[in-house]
C-alpha cells in the first residue's frame, strides 16, 4: 500500500486543464519534475512540454484526490479522472492514456494481474490446456454471458 | 531502493476486448477491471470445485 496523489495541471489564470497525473510524490515536487523535463527536453510528452514552455512555466498544480491504495486501484482512479476531464472538454495532453481511451476499441489491452493470483492462474490454465491469456479471455466472455443471462431473466 | 514488482501484465486479444467493451454498459466496470475480476472469480470457482 502506498499513498497516491492525483493532480491536474493548468496554465495559471485559465480554467482548462491540460494534464492529469498520478504520483506518490507531493504534487509540488512532481510539478518541479515536470518543469525539469520541460527544460531539459527529456520528457516524451512533447504536447505537455509545449504547453508548459509556452506558458513560461506559470502552471498551477491542483490536487484532485489523495488516497492510500495499491498501484492497480491508483491507476484505475487516474483513468477515471482522465475520462472525467476529457468528457468535460478539457484539452488533455496525456498521450498514452488518451490513445488508450480513444483507440482502445481497436487495440490489444494489457491487464495487470497480481503475482499472487498469476501463479494459480498459470496452474489452472495449464490443467485445462490453455495459456493464461486464454484463461482470462474465456473467463471474461463467460462472465459477460452470465451477466447478460441474469439481466434478461429479470 | 527499487520497489518489488507485484503485477505482471497479460495482453488480451483485440476481438475479446471488443466483445467486453460492447457490453460495458451491462458490466458496469472498466474493461481492464472486468477482465481481472472475471479471471479471479473463475480461479476461485476452480479452487472451490476441487
Amino acid at each position: 500500500m502506498n499513498t497516491y496523489n492525483i493532480y491536474a495541471l493548468r496554465v495559471t489564470g485559465t480554467n482548462s486543464f491540460f494534464y492529469v497525473g498520478l504520483t506518490m510524490m507531493a504534487i509540488e515536487k512532481r510539478l518541479c519534475s515536470h518543469f525539469h523535463e520541460s527544460r531539459s527536453g527529456v520528457g516524451s510528452n512533447k504536447d505537455k512540454i509545449g504547453v508548459i514552455v509556452s506558458a513560461e512555466f506559470c502552471i498551477d498544480s491542483i490536487l484532485i484526490e489523495h488516497f492510500t491504495s495499491n498501484k492497480r486501484y491508483a491507476r484505475e482512479r487516474e483513468d477515471y479522472w482522465i475520462e472525467c476531464f476529457l468528457n468535460d472538454g478539457h484539452p488533455l495532453t496525456n498521450k498514452v492514456r488518451i490513445a488508450e481511451y480513444k483507440e482502445s476499441d481497436t487495440k490489444k489491452i494489457l491487464i495487470d494481474i497480481p503475482l499472487m493470483y498469476l501463479v494459480d492462474m498459470k496452474e489452472a490454465a495449464k490443467e485445462s490446456g490453455q495459456s493464461v491469456k486464454s484463461f482470462i479471455e474465456v473467463a471474461a466472455i463467460e462472465k459477460v454471458q452470465k451477466i447478460k443471462k441474469a439481466k434478461s431473466s429479470k | 531502493m527499487k520497489q518489488k514488482k507485484e503485477y505482471e501484465s497479460v495482453k488480451i486479444a483485440k476481438e475479446v476486448v471488443d466483445k467486453v467493451r460492447e457490453d460495458k454498459k451491462t458490466t458496469g466496470v472498466p474493461v481492464s477491471t472486468f477482465f481481472y475480476q472475471a479471471a479471479v472469480e473463475k480461479l476461485k470457482l476452480k479452487k472451490v470445485s476441487k
